[in-house]
C-alpha cells in the first residue's frame, strides 16, 4: 500500500470533484425526468 | 516484487517480503507462494472471480494453484498456504524494459484493476515489479497484489505509485528523452513529480499532461498532513464506483499521452537498411547462412546479442524458438517489441549492454537475479551478428574473455560474426588505435574459439571483411 504524497492528494481533490459530478448528474437526470 | 529464476535450486530461496501477506519462493525450480493464513480466504476469492479467470485464461495473468497440505507439509513453511505458479521462461524486470514494454504493463495493471472493480476487488499496489513479460506479452504476476475493496472508497491507494513507476518515467522520457530502463536501474520507486517540475520549463509545466501529472501534485505535496490520507469514504457505493470508474479513465488516457512515439530515431535504428556496409545480395547471403544455421541448430531457446531491430531474432522466432533479443540501444528494443507484439512473434526484447549486464538488484542483492545469473547455461544458441568487433574495440574486452562468456551462455550453438580490423566498420569505431587490434586476424579469432568449440561451418562475406560462423560448444550441456 503506497500513499504516495502530492499525487494522493491530487487524486482526492480529483475524486472531490467527481463526487460533486456524481451528485449533479443525479440531479439533472431527476430534474430531466420530472420534466418530461 | 518478485524474482522467479532458479539457475542454482539451493532448496527453497525466498525472494520477497515486502507483503505482509506472504512471499515467493523458489525450489527446485518451482515458483510457489507461501501466503499468511490471514490472507488465504481474500486470495482464493479473488482467483475465483470472473475477472482472474479470463485474465489467466487469456495469459494476462500468471496461472495459480493450491498445493494440497501434504506438498506443503513437506516444504517446512510453518501455518502458510502454498500457491504453485507457472514459470514464466525468461523473467524480466523495468530497468530491462524499453519505453513501449513499460507502456504495456501499465495498461496492463489498468485493465486487470478495472475488471477486478466490477467483482468488488481492488489493487493495492501499482509497480512494474507486478508483471513480467511472456515473449513480447505482459503478465501480471503478483497475485497478491488484488484485495477485496470497501464498497464505499473512492480512493484508489496504490494511484500515487502507478504515477510514479509508470507515468513519470513514461512522461520523462517522451519530454526529457530519459529511458525508463535507466530510471528503474537507478530507482526501484520511479520518479517524484518535484524531479519533472525542475526538468520542466514554464510552459511545459502548465500544459498537459505534466500539468496534472507534476505541477498540481508538486505544489500539493507542500500542504501534505497525515489527515490528507485518510480521506472521507463516498456517500454511497455507486458514488465510489463513479469516482473510482472515473479515475482509471483519466489513469488510461495520461497513460495514451505519455507513451513513446512510434518511429523514434537513434543511431541504431535503419541500421541493417540504410546505414550497414552489407549490399541487398551480401545481406540476402548472410540471412541464408542464419536461416541454415538455426534450421541446423533447430534451438528452443535462442539469445540474440545486439539484435539491433530484431532482423535475425524474427527469423529464429519464425522456427519456432523463444528468443531473447538485446540491444544496449532502447529506441531499437522498441521497435522490436512493437514488431513481435504486432506479429505475434515469440521475441523478448531486453535493453541490456552484454559488456556491463544487468546487474542483481534490490535488498542484499537478491530482489531480481542479475542478466547472467538469469542467462546462463539458459540458450540452446547464441547469436552474436555485428556486435563482436563493437565489444573489442569500444569496449575493449578481450577476444577470450568474450568467447568464454559466449560459452557461458550457449547449451549447444554460437553463431557469430567476425569483423576483421581491415573492415570499414573496424576502422570508423577504431580511431586510430588501430595498433591494439594488429594480431586480430581471422586464424586468431579461430584458435580463440577452438578453446570451447569446434566449427560447424563458416561462410565469407563475398567483398567484406567478414565471415560467418556457426561453432558447435565442445561439451554440450545436455
Amino acid at each position: 500500500v503506497d500513499p504516495g504524497t502530492g499525487s494522493f492528494i491530487y487524486q482526492a481533490i480529483y475524486a472531490a470533484v467527481l463526487g460533486g459530478i456524481f451528485y449533479l448528474r443525479k440531479f439533472l437526470s431527476r430534474l430531466f425526468k420530472r420534466d418530461k | 516484487m518478485i524474482a522467479t529464476c532458479d539457475t542454482a535450486d539451493r532448496g527453497v530461496v525466498s525472494r520477497s517480503f515486502r507483503d505482509p501477506a506472504g512471499t515467493v519462493l523458489r525450489s527446485a525450480g518451482r515458483i510457489l507462494r507461501a501466503v499468511e493464513p490471514d490472507s488465504v480466504a481474500e486470495l482464493e476469492a479473488f482467483l475465483a472471480t470472473q475477472a482472474a479467470r479470463d485474465a489467466t485464461k487469456a495469459g494476462r495473468f500468471v496461472s495459480s494453484r493450491r498445493t494440497s497440505p501434504q506438498e506443503a507439509a513437506a516444504l517446512n513453511l510453518g501455518s502458510a498456504a502454498i500457491f504453485e505458479h507457472e514459470r514464466i521462461p525468461f523473467p524480466s524486470y523495468a530497468h530491462e524494459w524499453p519505453p513501449e514494454m513499460l507502456a504495456a504493463a501499465g495498461a496492463l495493471t489498468l485493465e486487470l484493476f478495472r475488471d477486478a472493480l466490477g467483482e468488488s476487488f481492488g489493487l493495492k499496489d501499482a509497480t512494474p515489479y507486478n508483471v513480467l513479460f511472456r515473449g513480447p506479452r505482459p503478465v501480471f504476476v503478483d497475485v497478491l497484489s488484488f484485495e477485496q475493496r470497501q464498497p464505499r472508497d473512492a480512493t484508489w491507494k496504490a494511484y500515487a505509485q502507478f504515477v510514479r513507476t509508470f507515468l513519470l518515467p513514461l512522461a520523462a522520457h517522451r519530454h526529457f528523452g530519459l529511458s525508463p530502463a535507466d530510471i528503474f536501474a537507478a530507482k526501484r520507486d520511479g520518479l517524484e513529480p518535484g524531479e519533472l517540475y525542475q526538468w520542466a520549463g514554464f510552459w511545459k509545466r502548465l500544459t498537459p499532461p505534466l500539468l496534472s501529472l507534476v505541477t498540481v501534485p508538486k505544489w500539493m505535496g507542500n500542504k501534505a498532513n497525515a489527515e490528507s490520507y485518510h480521506p472521507k469514504p463516498a456517500a454511497s457505493p455507486k458514488q465510489a464506483q463513479f469516482i473510482l470508474d472515473h479515475l482509471l479513465g483519466s489513469c488510461e488516457r495520461q497513460l495514451k499521452s505519455v507513451a513513446p512515439r512510434p518511429n523514434v530515431d537513434s543511431v541504431w535504428t535503419g541500421y541493417l537498411d540504410h546505414k550497414s556496409l552489407y549490399s541487398a545480395e551480401q545481406l540476402a547471403a548472410k540471412e541464408q547462412f542464419v536461416q541454415e544455421a538455426l534450421d541446423l541448430a533447430g534451438p528452443r531457446t535462442v539469445l540474440d546479442v545486439g539484435a539491433n531491430e530484431g532482423r535475425f531474432s524474427f527469423l529464429a522466432a519464425q522456427r519456432g524458438a523463444s528468443v531473447v533479443a538485446v540491444d544496449s540501444d532502447p529506441a531499437v528494443v522498441g521497435t522490436i517489441w512493437r514488431r513481435a507484439h504486432a506479429l505475434s512473434l515469440d521475441v523478448l526484447p531486453l535493453v541490456v549492454d552484454l559488456t556491463r549486464p544487468t546487474p542483481a538488484m534490490g535488498w542484499r542483492n537478491q530482489e531480481c537475479d542479475s542478466f547472467l545469473q538469469r542467462a546462463q547455461g539458459h540458450f540452446d544458441v547464441v547469436m552474436m551478428l555485428a556486435v563482436l568487433h563493437h565489444m573489442l574495440v569500444t569496449e575493449r574486452v578481450p577476444l577470450e574473455e568474450l568467447l568464454s562468456l559466449a560459452a557461458e551462455l550457449t547449451r549447444d550453438y554460437l553463431l557469430i560474426e567476425f569483423v576483421a580490423p581491415a573492415d570499414p566498420m573496424f576502422q570508423r569505431i577504431v580511431r586510430g588505435r588501430e595498433a591494439l587490434h594488429r594480431d586480430l586476424t581471422f586464424e586468431r579469432f579461430e584458435a580463440t574459439a577452438a578453446v570451447h568449440f569446434e566449427l560447424a561451418r563458416s561462410l565469407r562475406i563475398e567483398g567484406l571483411h567478414r565471415c560467418l560462423y556457426l561453432f558447435r560448444r565442445r561439451r554440450a550441456i545436455g
